[in-house]
């Protein structure tokens, strides 16, 4: 419980002075979001229907910048050395480290989505739908980005998106779709999404420590 | 304090050493010697249990299996240090400083020539001046057995000197070394030439 209080407070410092990972994944939100009613359309009613599809495109998107790289520090300092050397739960580190990059990368662009249905817009009836999907959706994508980043250690982003994007579609279809339909209907959406994140939690954890242990073999 | 019998390490196809028997005791000072790409670096992450694929056995002595890994003080290649925060935030959440007082760590960095640089970020220092902050918890910890690799690297005459005598300090005092460098060092009690069980 110590360590886990301690590592989760090293984590927030250290997210808390790394303002560029905070930053850039908020800027690519802002631009990408703002330049869909300059290139599509500016009709309304078009808007209002693409709308959830391009906010959760722009999201996943936007949270790859970040979340591909979770594990890539500490591996690259010797910090995930350390932590094998004292015997820490890699369960706890991995959880503390996604949750956090959670808090900092995520929950920004969802706090933003809200301002952008005005920008798009969105059906405002439907702005808790969309607020809700978003909360779950990017806890799973947050997971398959972790799990990304834990087996591309030391190589190519570019294999890290080759793995992340596909397993991400699951959510993206999920997510706009419970934005999209009716409130009678979110339901079925959202349990599903929600079932998706109570298996990610233990099986892709537990995924992201074998594949940081491939590396140190 | 540490018994190895028959450790073998493969990389590659290849065995970087085989068949590797020693013993560290209570006071000796081993270091690690051959060309580079000989397996020094490996063989000090298999003593401290970060990598595990290897052949043979590694026992403790007088420590139980729960014990090992708080009994060790691991000084990796690189220093583990976090670029963006101060030398201070770094030395508060190295866990290579637990139980080690901060009136104490702020000394030895002075000793170490550091008293100035303790909100200064990691990022804005040299990478001597980054090995500098690893080496104060050193000199501060109390661990019956030290693993060290390449402690001297990028150090100034002085600090090595420093540094070159708290390693003598801690084996007067009953504590195992078991350190790597290309320098010759006259402390040592044993030297391993690692060249010697390349296969």
């Amino acid at each position: 419980m110590i360590f886990l209080k301690s590592f989760f407070s090293r984590e927030v410092l250290i997210y808390s002075k790394k303002t560029s990972n905070v930053i850039s994944p908020v800027i690519f939100f802002l631009i990408c979001i703002s330049f869909f009613p300059l290139a599509i359309s500016n009709d309304p009613n078009e808007l209002s229907k693409l709308a959830p599809g391009l906010i959760w495109i722009c999201i996943l998107l936007a949270g790859m910048l970040s979340i591909q790289t979770i594990f890539k520090e500490d591996y690259d300092d010797g910090s995930l050395d350390l932590f094998y050397v004292r015997g820490f739960s890699m369960l706890q580190v991995v959880l503390v480290k996604i949750f956090v990059n959670w808090i900092f990368t995520a929950l920004p662009l969802i706090l933003l989505s809200c301002s952008m249905v005005f920008l798009l817009y969105f059906p405002i009836d439907k702005l808790f739908n969309l607020i809700g999907s978003l909360f779950l959706g990017t806890l799973i994508i947050s997971f398959f980005g972790a799990l990304a980043g834990a087996l591309s250690l030391g190589k190519n982003s570019i294999l890290a998106s080759a793995i992340m994007l596909p397993l991400s579609l699951p959510v993206l279809i999920l997510g706009s779709s419970a934005s999209t339909y009716s409130n009678e209907n979110i339901t079925f959406f959202i349990l599903l999404l929600s079932a998706l994140l109570f298996f990610s939690v233990p099986i892709i954890s537990l995924a992201c420590i074998g594949a940081i242990r491939l590396h140190y073999e | 304090m540490l018994t190895i019998q028959g450790l073998s390490y493969a990389y590659s196809d290849r065995f970087l050493f085989k068949n590797l028997s020693f013993d560290l005791n209570s006071g000796e000072l081993i270091q690690l010697k051959g060309r580079n790409g000989s397996g020094k670096t490996t063989l000090i992450k298999v003593l401290c249990g970060i990598l595990k694929n290897y052949e043979g056995s590694i026992s403790f002595v007088n420590f139980d299996n729960s014990e090992e890994q708080n009994e060790i003080f691991y000084l990796g290649h690189k220093n583990a240090l976090k670029d963006n925060l101060t030398v201070l935030e770094n030395l508060k959440y190295d866990y290579r400083s637990d139980g080690i007082e901060l009136a104490r760590l702020k000394e030895n960095l002075a000793i170490l020539g550091l008293e100035n640089y303790l909100f200064t970020k990691v990022s804005d220092l040299s990478e001597g001046q980054k090995r500098k902050i690893i080496l104060s918890c050193f000199i501060a910890s109390d661990k019956p057995i030290y693993l060290l690799d390449e402690p001297l690297i990028n150090l100034d005459e002085e600090s090595k000197k420093i540094v070159s005598s708290e390693i003598e300090n801690k084996i007067n005092c009953g504590a195992s070394v078991i350190f790597t460098s290309h320098e010759k060092n006259i402390l040592a009690t044993k030297d391993i030439n690692l060249d010697e069980y390349a296969t």
